[in-house]
């Protein structure tokens, strides 16, 4: 074991980038070698089961998240739970809208497909609307998925049903922990999915990838731009402790690739650079970590898009805007896990597009979803926690009756010269 | 005997959520699809809910905030 304890010290995103380098290249370099063919093969199997097992692992973990955000996250937040929760949500909601955009301008997406009328806003809405009816009526995914919410929040609510949610909340931990248990095979699996981009899509795929990956390094990072903008415009917080936060939080959670991970340095430099009260600072960035993945919520959308251009599926920006919805609820279950975007929310992409083969569109998607598109995403997630808690203390500290004083921010400025130093 | 009705339940909970999913994904798990009724999972999903009331679980820990 001692002879292999340097690869155990290798980052888990670092790891799955030099899988994913490795993959492509073998299957670039040997599209028709049999053993190379064997390993993409190999590759496909656990993404296939987590197609099969879809309903249950999103129910859980979906209805897990709904309990334990009304049980645990409402009490310690008290007053601000309403304030936080349509802040993530509002958050969530707006950048999907951006992420739309920005396909817009960098994609030759149509408005809708060809031989289907564009239809008007309200025409567009009955439409989204009737495409939801139809999926949840025939769908096990999406009824899982209403099912989760609904069936979560009411156990939660209500205190004899509470045993329905704590078991809920087991059944969710559990399902992480055998995640968890097999993050070591993650890179693995990646670098034998990747053999199959340019196996199966030639020099096109390995193109393709490459600009999924810069598109949601375009929008993530756009985005984070405004974000530090909306901070200095909006909020009390200085260009400098918007840059000291940013300068280490957002390397940490790009490093990391987990929002997890990154949680204890966003905590503190939320609190140290940004200048954020304890108590505002822990709660918004707790709740952040489990509710927010906007970012991740964008690259998704971004993701869609090639995946369909590699499978030759038709899509238009009515499709995309079908997403948004279950995507942004989807956000919520907040798995934890790199890649874990692309395993939970990729089975119900795949249904609302109507794809031929769920299981080859999950595959897929989950190897396009890999390597520097979770890091950029996970990257911006952990900043947005700090912004959101910037708003709460500054924007609405009177109403919460604690507003900052002018020692705290004086305090919060001579605190910049502290920094958190990365993931350590 | 709660514990025993509990996991039953859970077992057959899980079940009705898997199997009419199952025509996708493993091609190997598909024949858990020959029994699906309209409506399953939705009928799984009061199943599992009404497993984990038998199974009585304690009040789970909160535990995602990092000691510093």
């Amino acid at each position: 074991m001692g002879k292999f304890s340097w690869y155990s010290k290798i980052p888990l995103p670092i790891l799955v980038v030099m899988y994913l380098v490795v993959g492509l290249t073998v299957g670039f370099m040997f599209p028709t070698n049999e053993v190379a063919k064997a390993l993409f093969t190999s590759g496909t199997y656990f993404p296939k089961t987590i197609v099969t097992f879809a309903a249950l692992l999103i129910f859980n973990l979906l209805a897990a998240a709904m309990s334990k955000l009304l049980l645990f996250h409402k009490g310690k937040a008290g007053k601000m739970f309403g304030l936080i929760f349509g802040l993530y949500l509002s958050m969530a909601c707006v950048s999907l809208i951006f992420a739309t955009g920005w396909i817009m301008v960098l994609t030759d997406v149509p408005l809708s497909l060809p031989g289907v009328e564009t239809p008007g806003l309200a025409a567009w809405a009955t439409q989204i609307g009737h495409t939801f009816a139809n999926v949840l009526t025939q769908q096990p995914l999406m009824q899982a998925l209403a099912g989760a919410v609904v069936l979560g929040w009411i156990a939660a609510r209500f205190k004899v049903l509470n045993p329905i949610a704590y078991g809920f909340i087991y059944a969710g931990d559990a399902i992480l922990w055998f995640f968890k248990k097999l993050l070591w095979y993650y890179p693995i699996m990646i670098g034998c999915l990747a053999i199959g981009i340019p196996m199966k899509f030639g020099a096109k795929g390995m193109a393709l990838y490459g600009q999924g990956v810069m598109w949601v390094a375009i929008c993530t990072l756009s985005w984070v731009g405004l974000m530090i903008l909306f901070c200095r415009f909006v909020t009390k917080r200085s260009w400098k402790q918007i840059f000291s936060y940013y300068g280490a939080v957002w390397p940490t959670g790009f490093g990391t690739g987990g929002s997890y991970d990154t949680l204890a340095v966003n905590i503190l430099s939320a609190e140290h650079d940004l200048g954020l009260r304890e108590d505002v600072a822990e709660i918004s960035i707790v709740f952040g970590t489990v509710l927010n993945k906007n970012c991740s919520t964008m690259s998704v959308l971004i993701v869609t898009i090639i995946v369909a251009k590699l499978l030759n599926i038709p899509i238009s920006l009515m499709e995309i805007l079908t997403l948004i919805p279950p995507v942004m609820i989807l956000g919520l279950e907040s798995p934890g896990i790199p890649g874990g975007a692309g395993y939970f929310m990729s089975p119900i992409i795949a249904i609302l597009l109507g794809v031929p083969d769920e299981a080859i569109y999950v595959t897929t998607f989950v190897s396009v979803f890999s390597g520097l598109v979770p890091m950029f995403s996970t990257a911006g997630n952990t900043t947005d926690d700090g912004v959101v808690g910037a708003i709460i203390q500054d924007c609405f500290g009177n109403w919460l009756g604690h507003a900052p004083t002018h020692g705290e921010l004086g305090l919060a400025e001579a605190a910049t010269s502290h920094t958190t130093g990365g993931a350590s | 005997m709660k514990k025993v009705i509990g996991w039953a339940l859970v077992a057959a909970g899980s079940w009705m959520l898997v199997a009419p999913q199952s025509l996708t994904g493993l091609k190997g798990l598909r024949w858990m699809a020959a029994t699906t009724f309209p409506g399953e999972v939705l009928v799984g999903i009061v199943v599992l809910a009404a497993a984990y009331y038998f199974l009585d679980f304690p009040v789970p820990k909160m535990n995602d905030k990092p000691s510093h």
